[in-house]
């Protein structure tokens, strides 16, 4: 299992040391032109998480490549480069711009942003573009807030990406106690935090049984707990977000816990909990051997 | 503010016209940088 940032809760440049904790570092979006986002306030915190409506504010692709991207790599971490797009051609082109770079060991297809206004409408048609542009592993980052997951999963696996990253966040509203006015301009923003774990776990449950793709799973997770969670319900790599913000050393913090839940758990490697939750073995996934070293 | 080191861009304000992060930019500006 790796253990990952979650895109746009972590810059390598400013805390190399947080970066080299991790297994790799995932980038903030990266657009094919620089943003500087949404209008603030951009962030609140709620009961339970936070809100943000960043609105990919990224330096534009020409830039990361010529001056993000030769710092990061001297971080001696993989990096996966989150891509981000406003119609299907932006990701090809993007994909095609990343794919001969021997730095980017992975690209994630930001495909559900919440905090921009033009977002293609088929996650299919963005991932086979991308998959057209590159033979780099495709990533694609899914949005929990649709009527079925599972569904836009199937779609980006017949569309070929290699895994899939959930989940992103899910707009939310915070008032102000005094005004009743919203407390972001845009003024809804994305759900963070302990908030999204339940929502975040439906996701990673439903998107294993129903494609087996790898899945780096994220949503609140702020402990070894919560991460052995999500890797039951079928992730085998695990992003940390918001928990980045109070607490810098959760990557080492998460896997001495993660250590002691498998042992508390009588397993032998995280490999044999993936997908433990799962009444039904899926097919296409050899368990037998997992559940059997459970119960011995 | 959340990260508090220039990663989650959740500190912007605009100054001259542009958005900056308070945490980089700042943490002490010139007052007529941010108000009007």
């Amino acid at each position: 299992m790796k253990l990952l940032n979650a895109s746009g809760c972590l810059d390598a440049l400013t805390a190399p040391e947080i970066a080299r904790s991790l297994d790799a570092f995932v980038t903030k979006t990266v657009t094919p032109l620089p943003r500087e986002g949404n209008a603030p306030p951009r962030i609140a915190e709620v009961e339970d998480g936070m809100l943000n409506s960043i609105g990919l504010a990224n330096p534009g692709i020409d830039c990361f490549v010529s001056n993000s991207l030769p710092r990061m790599t001297e971080l001696g971490v993989p990096i996966w480069v989150s891509v981000g797009g406003f119609e299907v051609a932006d990701y090809g082109d993007l994909c095609d711009r990343l794919d001969d770079l021997p730095e980017v060991a992975v690209i994630e297809l930001n495909v559900s942003c919440p905090n921009v206004d033009d977002v293609p409408a088929s996650v299919g048609e963005i991932v086979a573009a991308a998959r057209g542009a590159t033979r780099k592993p495709l990533y694609t980052k899914l949005s929990p807030a649709t009527a079925d997951v599972a569904e836009v999963a199937q779609a980006a696996r017949r569309a070929g990406t290699d895994g899939l990253s959930l989940v992103n966040t899910i707009l939310g509203l915070a008032l102000d106690e005094r005004t009743l006015q919203p407390r972001l301009s845009r003024p809804a923003g994305g759900l963070s935090g302990p908030a999204l774990k339940p929502i975040a776990l439906a996701a990673v449950h439903a998107c294993y049984a129903a494609t087996g793709l790898p899945i780096v799973g994220m949503g609140g997770i702020s402990s070894g707990r919560d991460a052995l969670e999500f890797v039951a319900a079928g992730a085998s790599s695990v992003a940390l977000g918001t928990i980045l913000f109070s607490d810098p050393g959760a990557p080492a913090r998460v896997r001495t816990e993660l250590a002691g839940e498998l042992e508390q758990l009588g397993v032998d490697g995280l490999d044999n909990v993936i997908g433990l939750a799962h009444a039904e073995p899926a097919p296409h996934l050899a368990r037998a051997e997992r559940a059997a070293s459970v119960s011995s | 503010m959340a990260c508090g080191y220039g990663a989650c861009y959740g500190c912007a304000v605009e100054i001259d016209g542009e958005i900056k992060r308070l945490c980089v930019e700042g943490p002490v500006l010139r007052a007529e940088a941010v108000a009007a």
